[in-house]
């Protein structure tokens, strides 16, 4: 009986969250994550030129989270923002080659995969499954690049992220970025 | 005698010195998000606090913080005899060892005490003050007995490789003052007091 009721009195939780950054940090992060996406876009605008259809990763607004929202976390770390994305990208044009032509299971497929091979390689990425479920189901403009998808926009996205990490996450004093790299 | 390592899949401890205040403060010193629950730190920091604390603990042996040498007093040896070795050496006990030198027992200010017919917890002021002086006087004959007949046994011992945690155990639940330490044959090598503990466990506060 007492297992049953601790089974449901878990769902309440206890404590707390963790406090929120100063707000110098936080204006920080805005001009961080806001120069990053803007270099991004430009990444896209200059794909959508070679393949003629739009196309947009969503996924790096989720990564610029990490990276500029709480670059402390191993799960914003450049090995895991840049492995996580291109792993997981390989997995969707993979799994979109396999079984494309139904986008309900290359999605789920895709994503299930991306999060299994992420923790295998260590480079667990939130966004990666994103990366990985837009891949396997997304629109033309993702399919018509094929591996190349890999590399551009999602490799040369991580690094701009990365770099543009890099050179804000480190502007305060007492601010370290990366944790570690590979 | 002590705690093994608790296997990190059970639950440590619950230990009263953190609190969540004092993680969120911590958190708050440093720069950018935190990306951990004040819950799991907290449990985090308690399982690495035990084992950081268990390790300090194992590191340091009984042969690490004994007095040595140790004088021994015979089990054949009189009272009396005894007692001028106490009071020579300036120290309230030591242990006691049959002829081929293994310790059989230990004898201190509390058993002598004892045979005095004094209550073993008795004060010194209580001794002062006491109407009946003449008992602190023992007799000849009482002075002849052998160290034997008053002693502590069987005696308390330990190895010389015995860890610190073990031995903080021993004179937390025994009750004791003093632990002689001997080797495989039972021979003194040194002894343990509660000062010796005192000055092992400081170095580690």
């Amino acid at each position: 009986m007492k297992e049953y009721l601790t089974y449901f009195t878990k769902m309440r939780g206890s404590g707390g969250p963790p406090p929120a950054p100063r707000k110098a940090e936080i204006l920080l992060s805005f001009a961080g994550s806001c120069v990053a996406l803007y270099l991004i876009g430009l990444l896209h605008t200059l794909a959508m030129d070679v393949v003629k259809l739009p196309l947009i990763m969503a996924p790096f607004g989720a990564s610029a989270v990490l990276v500029f929202g709480a670059f402390r976390s191993p799960l914003a770390q450049p090995r895991n923002v840049i492995g996580g994305h291109v792993l997981s990208a390989l997995i969707g044009v993979t799994v979109y080659q396999l079984v494309g032509d139904n986008p309900t299971i290359a999605a789920s497929l895709a994503v299930s995969t991306a999060i299994a091979l992420m923790h295998l390689t260590k480079t667990l990425h939130p966004p990666g499954g994103a990366t990985a479920f837009v891949t396997a189901a997304g629109g033309a403009a993702v399919h018509s690049l094929g591996y190349w998808y890999v590399l551009m926009p999602c490799a040369a996205g991580s690094m701009v992220l990365i770099a543009v990490g890099l050179l804000v996450n480190n502007l305060p004093r007492e601010q370290k970025y990366p944790q570690f790299w590979f | 005698m002590i705690k093994k390592n608790a296997p990190m899949n059970e639950p440590p401890v619950v230990e009263d010195m953190v609190s969540e205040e004092d993680i969120l403060r911590g958190f708050e010193a440093l720069r950018g998000y935190v990306d951990i629950t004040p819950q799991d730190f907290r449990e985090l920091y308690i399982r690495i606090h035990t084992l950081a604390r268990d390790r300090m603990f194992q590191r340091q042996t009984a042969k690490d913080i004994m007095t040595t040498p140790v004088f021994t007093i015979r089990q054949d040896s009189t009272i009396g005899e005894c007692i001028n070795l106490l009071a020579g050496k300036a120290v309230s006990g030591g242990p006691v060892v049959d002829a081929q030198g293994s310790v059989v027992g230990v004898i201190s200010e509390k058993d002598i005490l004892r045979l005095l017919g004094k209550q073993p917890e008795t004060r010194l002021m209580r001794l002062i003050d006491d109407s009946t002086h003449q008992a602190l006087h023992p007799s000849p004959e009482l002075l002849r007995q052998p160290v034997a007949a008053a002693m502590s046994a069987p005696a308390v011992t330990a190895g010389p490789e015995t860890n610190l945690g073990q031995l903080a155990h021993i004179f937390e639940k025994l009750a004791i003052n003093r632990l002689p330490i001997v080797d495989a044959a039972g021979g003194a090598l040194g002894i343990i007091t509660r000062e010796n503990m005192i000055h092992a466990i400081s170095e580690l506060a």
